[in-house]
């Protein structure tokens, strides 16, 4: 059930304040303040969605820590320089915090094999949806991530997790607002640190949704492909598979016995 | 015909001998000693009540429960009660409802296994009494209080020996212990009903 206060706080706010934030993103100077309004395009959205300041409430659950680990990509991606090494390997270091952080939260953690595999997957799907970011046209990245996080949102409604929908489905209209304001000015897309914000986000909510809730692993595997067929320079062929890849992660999380609640 | 009356008097019998011995309440043996008492999770009830769309009351329960308690009848205050649940075992007589409590939007059972209830105080006597205590849920651990009785004991050797049943009523909001997800539908405060028989 969503309440027309989600609606108005969790989906249309956050979507207003990233479009706000990339534009203040395009009029400043390039450096590392552009890069942290852009990151703050997503993160700050982000913390609006999934209703909380993690720095100022205790933690409690698992989800509350996709949060900080939203706020520590912010830092990285501000900090760190296109092109670097550890911008390079940012995406394996903190798909890897945050994963060993989930698994050790839970009164039974999952095989090496499978705690392993979903650290690589998780990192090479998000290596791979940044890894073209100077070639591709700026309308590009928000598109495929608002596809993957309406795509997330409807995996995480047939693994029965309403609230990591809404989360999903919030970073999804921010992803989705970004993309129509920047076909029209390009300059107010928000960028690689934003996009590593987002991807973050929906990887989290998304291993939240298979360690946590009832979302197939195998719908997991095929959203992250999904994620990172993006990288084909070709966006007719990218664009095709990763709609086909959604349809098939779909299918697979299709709940045996309905939506009943 | 005396024949006949004495081959079927047996069978007559037959349902006397399966019938529950008689459940009157003995007193409880001298040799009943404070410690090693524990929860019967057969003869045992955790009921949660909680109001649907301001509508109605839905009652569910969980089926796994287990504890023990420190009981004297000579020093009723001194009691002491433990009360584990496993919060999978929940069950509302609709399984996608129960899969959707099992997940991160209520109990989040991978990650919290185990609700569990410590007593800390008990005020009262053992007609009525109060009982205190530290309730872990959600990983959020809160002082409550619950309304409390002594519902009756027994010594019954066929059963196993010396009972004690307790009956205990609370409402907790659930928001208390982060459980947030959907306050609209299913209010934040709910109902919880302890119908506990220990056995020694």
């Amino acid at each position: 059930m969503v309440s027309q206060a989600d609606l108005l706080l969790r989906i249309l706010l956050p979507a207003l304040v990233c479009v706000l934030f990339c534009a203040l993103a395009s009029r400043t100077a390039e450096g590392v303040a552009r890069r942290l309004v852009q990151a703050l395009a997503c993160a700050l959205p982000y913390l609006l969605i999934a209703g909380c300041v993690p720095l100022l409430m205790p933690q409690r659950s698992a989800t509350d820590l996709v949060p900080l680990f939203v706020l520590l990509c912010v830092v990285l991606a501000t900090a760190l320089k296109p092109r670097g090494l550890l911008w390079r390997t940012t995406p394996v270091v903190l798909a890897a915090g945050f994963l060993v952080s989930l698994f050790s939260r839970l009164g039974a953690p999952p095989a090496w094999s499978v705690r392993a595999l979903s650290m690589l997957a998780f990192a090479a799907a998000w290596a791979a949806a940044r890894s073209g970011d100077r070639e591709r046209p700026a309308w590009r990245l928000p598109l495929v991530l608002g596809t993957a996080a309406g795509a997330i949102a409807f995996a995480c409604i047939c693994g029965r997790v309403a609230s990591l929908a809404l989360i999903a489905a919030g970073i999804g209209a921010c992803c989705g607002a970004s993309f129509l304001v920047s076909l029209r000015w390009p300059k107010l897309s928000f960028g690689a640190p934003g996009s590593d914000v987002a991807l973050l986000a929906l990887g989290g909510t998304l291993a939240c949704a298979v360690f946590l809730g009832e979302l197939s692993p195998y719908a997991a595997l095929a959203l992250l492909a999904a994620l990172a067929v993006s990288s084909l320079s070709s966006f007719p062929r990218a664009f095709g598979a990763q709609l086909a890849l959604t349809a098939l992660a779909v299918w697979l999380a299709w709940p045996a016995d309905g939506f009943v609640t | 015909m005396k024949l006949k009356l004495l081959l079927l008097a047996p069978v007559f019998a037959l349902p006397l001998a399966f019938r529950s011995p008689t459940p009157a309440a003995a007193p409880l043996r001298a040799s009943a000693s404070a410690a090693g008492w524990k929860i019967d999770p057969v003869h045992s009830t955790v009921l949660f009540k909680i109001k649907h769309v301001g509508t109605s009351y839905t009652l569910g329960r969980f089926n796994g429960i287990s504890g023990a308690l420190e009981y004297d009848p000579a020093s009723f205050g001194s009691s002491k009660i433990t009360v584990e649940i496993d919060p999978s075992t929940v069950d509302t007589n609709c399984k996608p409802r129960e899969d959707h409590l099992r997940s991160p939007d209520f109990f989040s059972v991978k990650e919290f296994p185990k609700i569990s209830f410590a007593s800390t105080k008990v005020e009262g006597s053992a007609d009525k009494f109060t009982l205190t205590g530290d309730l872990t849920l959600h990983g959020v651990t809160k002082s409550i209080h619950f309304s409390a009785e002594k519902v009756g004991e027994s010594d019954i050797k066929e059963m196993g020996g010396p009972r004690v049943g307790f009956f205990a009523q609370t409402t907790i909001k659930r928001s208390d212990f982060g459980m947030k997800n959907m306050l609209e539908g299913a209010s934040d405060e709910v109902g919880l009903t302890l119908a506990l028989e220990l056995t020694h």
